[in-house]
């Protein structure tokens, strides 16, 4: 039987080979490329490790930018705790280098870990709950804009739900009438429009419901048709709601309630329903004159071209007007969804190849009151309003394809009316520069240069 | 005068009849469909099979459309109960 001291003795050793171990590991921790070693219990070494990352994306080098980004993602656990937000950051940029790099199983587990930390944070704290809900709601519709991933439908359902539960979240803290649902309402109102865009492509009829989990429903799945209207009629409640949250709160007014009623004319229009958004556009225009506003300001609501559905929720006022002769810069979002500006939130930290493809076109914008004769009874009036005399002025590089890509991708925009003393008004000459995603399939003239 | 018993009690015949015709114990008031909306709010926020699936279904022996609101799980089990229906029938 051993002696007591030779136990002590090999308990110490045991101990100083750990710590040995554990420094030896800590050291190899350290990013191939950095020089500088790191202290994981020093808190503004992770930050300096993020911006090497994005010095290394910057430069195409993904792997040490990912080792970087580990580590910081390690220190920050260490100072901040496991269920900490300051990981968000860290997060966003290893999910934006997975999806740089096409890596799908890693974005996957990254866009996972996220939900999972969101998860823990929701009942105590809800601001950062929030702050992390957006951040994750723009990794996935990256991940769903990305031409090369196979799931772009299920980051799209995945981006919607989130943002579903973000609105439970908020009606449970601040109440249903919290006039701080608005934004997230109108951006699951945008992820519906942005599905509809693929819903109406040819084969990619019930994805929406196939998409919602791994498991297919069988004889549930949803038709093209019944998508769009339900869609539609999602869409249509949640504006209707957003206009009912403004009208019952302090910030009513008759601005505000024309700002929210243009939008479900927009929402009309984009669904085909032109009568009734031509009406509501009339409303609105009606209900600013009443209310009294100058012709100017009148002007820059319904004076100048815009394309729909509008960007971002803005209750304030009219957007800025412009130089009548100004061009309309307009930068594509994806070639997942053809026709459709990027999403102002997308515009992370993370430097992307700049699109190197663009043109020039002028069109012109027209209405249509179309008299349609059905089998059996005169239809009503169709109103409809969109692009005529579509022509490419230039293009960048000079050639065919990109001028034949911007017709069809130009003729898919859908702008809202012009009105000139409450008439729907064509507009002539518009001059408008389009930026093509990189991911536009121009990979032949890339190769050819 | 008769005439007048006989409406009177027509008049207080009728509604009983008609309540009778109420199954028991059922109320005039039909519970609220929810909408596409609410159903995508609430799938949002519980597991897979608890989801709901909403459609409009036109019921036999009635042409007139009818939204009707199921349990995922529900439908996979009925799917795969008339799935075995069929391979039993067909063997």
């Amino acid at each position: 039987m051993r002696k007591p001291t030779h136990r002590i003795l090999l308990l110490l050793t045991a101990a100083s080979l750990a710590c040995g171990i554990s420094v030896a590991f800590a050291q190899t921790a350290i990013p191939g490329n950095s020089q500088d070693s790191f202290d994981n219990f020093r808190p503004i070494d992770y930050q300096r490790l993020l911006e090497a990352a994005l010095v290394a994306i910057e430069s195409g080098e993904f792997e040490s930018a990912r080792q970087s980004i580990s580590d910081s993602l390690q220190i920050i656990k260490v100072n901040h705790g496991l269920l900490s937000v300051e990981q968000f950051p860290a997060l966003q940029l290893m999910t934006q280098t997975a999806i740089a790099q096409h890596d799908w199983p890693a974005l996957d587990q990254h866009l996972a870990y996220f939900e999972w930390l969101l998860g823990k944070l929701e009942p105590t704290a809800i601001e950062s709950y929030l702050s992390g809900a957006e951040i994750l709601n723009n990794l996935y519709l990256s991940a769903a804009a990305d031409s090369n991933n196979p799931q772009n439908a299920h980051y799209l359902i995945a981006a919607k739900q989130l943002n579903w539960r973000a609105v439970t979240a908020m009606e449970q803290r601040f109440g249903k009438t919290s006039l701080r649902l608005a934004p997230w309402l109108y951006d699951i109102v945008l992820t519906h429009y942005y599905q509809t865009t693929l819903t109406r492509r040819k084969g990619m009829t019930s994805y929406d419901y196939k998409s919602t989990t791994p498991v297919i429903v069988s004889g549930w799945s949803l038709s093209k048709n019944e998508s769009l209207e339900q869609s539609y009629s999602i869409g249509q409640e949640l504006l209707q709601r957003i206009r009912t949250l403004y009208a019952d709160s302090t910030a009513a007014s008759a601005s505000t309630d024309a700002q929210i009623l243009l939008l479900i004319a927009d929402w009309e229009l984009l669904f085909g329903k032109g009568s009734s958004a031509e009406a509501l556009y009339r409303t609105a225009y009606a209900s600013l004159q009443q209310a009294n506003v100058d012709k100017e300001t009148l002007l820059a609501w319904f004076a100048q071209p815009l394309i729909i559905p509008q960007r971002e929720f803005i209750a304030t006022g009219p957007v800025p007007p412009q130089p009548s002769n100004a061009t309309l810069n307009l930068i594509a979002w994806s070639a997942v969804f053809p026709g459709t500006l990027q999403p102002p939130g997308l515009a992370g930290n993370l430097p992307l190849p700049a699109a190197k493809f663009s043109a020039t076109a002028r069109l012109n914008l027209v209405s249509n009151n179309v008299s349609t004769l059905s089998s059996n009874a005169i239809a009503p009036n169709v109103f409809s309003y969109g692009i005529s005399n579509l022509s490419i002025e230039s293009m960048t590089p000079d050639n065919e394809l990109v001028a034949s890509m911007a017709r069809s991708q130009i003729a898919e925009l859908q702008f809202r009316p012009l009105l000139i003393d409450a008439t729907v008004t064509a507009a002539s000459d518009i001059r408008l520069h389009y930026v093509f995603t990189a991911d536009t399939g121009f990979s032949m003239l890339t190769d050819a240069k | 005068m008769f005439k007048l018993l006989r409406l009177l009690v027509m008049v207080l015949l009728v509604p009983v009849l008609l309540a009778g015709c109420l199954a028991p114990g059922a109320e005039s008031v039909e519970p609220r469909v929810p909408t596409d909306a609410e159903v995508e709010q609430y799938n949002a926020s519980v597991a897979p099979a608890e989801r709901i699936v909403c459609r409009r279904e036109i019921p036999v022996g009635s042409n007139i459309p009818k939204r009707l609101c199921r349990l995922v799980k529900d439908v996979e089990e009925t799917s795969t109960f008339h799935r075995e229906q069929l391979r039993r029938s067909l063997h």
